[in-house]
């Protein structure tokens, strides 16, 4: 048979796309390499948050914000959906006037956030180092166990009537077909490529979007109490600023009274191993900022691959060279956050219908040939 | 600070890791043994109160004339690159750096869930063995021991002494079983002597072959257990449940050197042969197993493979042969006991309740794992496996229940303060 779409790469974005595009009515066909777990969606935080490093990243975090909270009434509890909200951490009075940028930005589309002090911030997290001069806090944002959430889109697409095939590993794509290693060919109309950074299976791809390693660690339950994701404002220089290794501090409540410690970027190592050196650290950043974690344990580190572009921007939409082939991919951190927004595009540009925010920042078209 | 540097790192100070030791500083090696507990000797000869027991103490005496570098309440959590291993003593991390290493890290108790086994009451047989071991008053106590497994005899024997009230023994194994493998004992000179001073010990006590726990009942304590036999149950009123089904590998220091498992056994997989008790040096990257990860098998199987694994790690080819027909004679005897004490996996998932936990750590019930298709969907679904001890009981529960490998591991394999992670640092020679 022939399917209205296929989907390569059955993480949250192709999750998301294959739930999106098989609730419209279309024949959907997910496939993915591994049997179970796509490993840069397992390895993530599931922090769903607004980040306003451009003005395409501005609308397409704040557009998927809103798709998730619509997203969060249908979903099962395990997905342990948190509207924590976000606080961004300003340790100097430089780092504040950032605070009130933000601030204002977001009231210009409507975002609610409001600036704590010195005081209020202490009040709102106690365990927080004393002498940080304020936050932002950023009511809106949210957590969630990325992998059940993503399960459950999958599962939903299947409900859909959406047909789904694991250990099918891709060798080729062209126009209306996808090949697999085995032999298998699966004929499609359009052909969606969210495979991470596993998308360099397309050539077009290939020269752009380049993994970038990050460990995360998560401690026991402990009674230490963090009440929204906290995130350093300096975290935007180490995000985006550089090619070099950095870490900043990042920390997440997760619903089973666990803290998930973060982050670190890395460039130029396929190794999945755990680096030592760059945690050791992201730990003492974090106990810079949060000095009551000192005494709780560490169960478990592990690392993962982010999908990142050179601007910073997601590839989103028809590729060139291909008539019906799309990108979902290039979404780096932010790819939990995002998937939703994505999926509504893909939906949007094969449907042909205008979308809710322009789509052409996101055009893989930009790459540079 | 440079690194710890050793030539020979011996993970495990068991009975495969002292002899193992033995036989490397005897030819002149440097070497340095690790040791998770307070005391050397492993679980076997683990000493009351923690001091050294005997046999442990004539192999430690020896090291020690032989400079052998001891350290104790000390655990690998994680694997560095070149070669090198973080070590946590008494909550300072530290790395060392080795030519070769020594895997011996020995077994644990393989425990299997049975519906109401969170009661207060309710052990591991091994579990409440170390606790009487460590001072646990038991005198008078009512115990069921239950599972199946050489070991059970050895903790009803040893409860008995204490004082305690042993029921039954509830033995899994058909007798048929049994007596096969003691016909198989008698090839094994001492094997089959063991056998006769444990059910000399535990005379008395009811031996029930083919009988299985199928539940433990009480209100906020135990207070009886269901025992299946023939088709029948029935209720036995007690107020321990010391349960144990064989032992399985401590396999997570070799994962984490990238040696393959299956099971609670490690694998050579230098022409995909898989390890028997006979096939226990994993030669691979100068990394050697041996006692009873490589393969369930008792102290003699132990002994004689850390000696092996000693001697090809100082490079003492000659030397290392020469075990051969005791090697398969302890090995024949092994997977002979191996096979007696197989579990019946149908036997297990029919006693299952979608209520009964399987993973303490996290809360996850039967009902919840059933229907995933491997450990990886199962762990990130519903946490399985991913709590403290790291799916140490309930990934070898799933192995048995499922036949799902379990074969990742994630540092560090114990848990380790944040503080003592954002202070790691290391310097390379």
């Amino acid at each position: 048979m022939t399917y209205d779409v296929a989907i390569i790469g059955a993480g949250i974005v192709g999750a998301a796309c294959a739930d999106r595009l098989s609730a419209e009515g279309l024949s959907v066909c997910i496939l993915d390499s591994r049997a179970e777990h796509a490993p840069a969606t397992a390895a993530g935080m599931g922090h769903i948050v607004v980040m306003d490093d451009s003005e395409a990243q501005f609308a397409l975090t704040s557009y998927s914000q809103q798709l998730w909270n619509e997203l969060a009434v249908e979903l099962p509890p395990e997905a342990e959906f948190e509207n924590c909200g976000t606080l961004w951490i300003a340790s100097d009075e430089e780092e504040m006037e950032e605070v009130d940028r933000k601030f204002w930005k977001y009231a210009e589309i409507g975002l609610a956030s409001e600036i704590l002090d010195e005081r209020s911030l202490r009040s709102a997290e106690p365990n927080l180092k004393k002498g940080l001069s304020g936050a932002l806090r950023v009511p809106g944002d949210s957590v969630v166990y990325q992998p059940v959430a993503t399960n459950f889109l999958v599962n939903r697409a299947e409900a859909y009537g959406a047909s789904v095939q694991r250990n099918a590993s891709v060798s080729m794509v062209i126009d209306g077909l996808v090949e697999t290693w085995t032999g298998e060919r699966i004929e499609a109309e359009h052909i969606v490529v969210a495979a991470g950074c596993g998308s360099t299976l397309l050539p077009e791809l290939a020269r752009a979007v380049r993994p970038r390693k990050g460990h995360l660690v998560i401690t026991e339950r402990t009674s230490t109490a963090v009440n929204h994701q906290l995130v350093e404002l300096g975290y935007l220089k180490s995000a985006h600023g550089t090619d070099e290794d950095s870490v900043a501090f990042n920390i997440q409540p997760r619903k089973t009274g666990q803290l998930l410690i973060g982050s670190s970027r890395q460039y130029g190592s396929n190794d999945p191993s755990v680096d030592f050196e760059i945690v050791g650290k992201m730990m003492k950043r974090a106990l810079e900022y949060f000095p009551s974690a000192a005494g709780v344990n560490a169960t478990r580190i592990w690392t993962g691959f982010r999908p990142a572009t050179p601007d910073g921007l997601p590839y989103i939409g028809k590729v060139r060279e291909y008539d019906h082939v799309f990108a979902a991919t290039g979404h780096e951190g932010l790819g939990i956050t995002t998937s939703l927004g994505t999926a509504a595009l893909i939906a949007d540009e094969i449907l042909g219908r205008v979308s809710a925010i322009p789509r052409e920042p996101y055009s893989p078209k930009r790459i540079d040939v | 600070m440079a690194d710890r540097r050793t030539e020979i790192l011996v993970i495990g100070g068991g009975p495969a890791g002292l002899a193992a030791a033995e036989a490397a500083s005897s030819h002149g090696k440097q070497v340095t043994v690790i040791d998770e507990n307070p005391a050397f000797g492993g679980q076997i000869w683990r000493a009351e109160k923690s001091a050294l027991s005997g046999k442990a103490k004539q192999l430690v005496d020896v090291l020690e004339k032989n400079g052998v570098e001891m350290i104790p309440s000390c655990t690998c959590v994680a694997s560095l690159p070149d070669k090198r291993i973080l070590a946590v003593s008494n909550g300072k991390s530290f790395p060392i750096a080795y030519d070769k290493v020594i895997i011996a890290t020995g077994a644990r108790e393989r425990f299997i869930p049975v519906p109401g086994w969170t009661l207060p009451g309710v052990f591991g047989a091994g579990g409440l063995q170390a606790l009487v071991k460590g001072g646990y008053d038991i005198g008078g106590k009512r115990i069921v021991v239950a599972g199946t497994g050489p070991l059970l005899l050895a903790v009803a024997a040893y409860l008995k002494k204490k004082g305690g009230n042993v029921l039954v023994i509830a033995e899994q194994a058909s007798a048929k079983k049994l007596i096969k493998l003691g016909l198989a004992s008698l090839r094994v000179p001492g094997k089959f002597a063991e056998a006769m001073k444990l059910r000399i010990a535990t005379a008395g006590i009811r031996y029930s072959t083919g009988s299985v726990v199928t539940a433990a009942h009480g209100s906020n304590l135990l207070e009886a257990v269901a025992v299946k036999k023939n088709g029948r149950t029935s209720n036995i009123e007690c107020d321990l449940l010391a349960v144990g089904y064989h032992l399985t590998g401590n396999t997570e220091v070799a994962l984490l050197l990238d040696v393959f498992a299956l099971e609670g056994t490690v694998i050579a997989l230098e022409g995909q042969k898989a390890a028997t008790a006979e096939d226990f040096l994993y030669e691979h990257e100068d990394i050697y197993c041996a006692g009873e990860l490589a393969g369930i098998g008792g102290v003699e199987k132990s002994l004689l493979e850390g000696r092996r694994a000693g001697l090809a790690a100082a490079g003492v080819e000659g030397d290392a042969r020469g075990f051969a027909a005791e090697e398969e004679r302890l090995g024949r005897f092994a997977s002979a006991m191996n096979r007696t004490f197989e579990l019946d996996r149908d036997t297990l998932l029919e006693i299952m309740t979608d209520d009964t936990i399987v993973c303490r750590c996290e809360d996850v019930e039967f009902g919840k794992i059933k229907d995933c298709d491997n450990f990886i969907k199962a762990k990130l679904q519903t946490r399985i496996g991913m709590g403290s001890c790291q799916g140490r009981v309930c990934g070898s529960a799933c192995e048995a229940l499922f036949g799902w490998g379990t074969n990742s591991i994630r540092p560090p394999i114990v848990p380790l303060r944040v503080s003592e992670l954002a202070n790691f640092k290391t310097e390379k020679d």
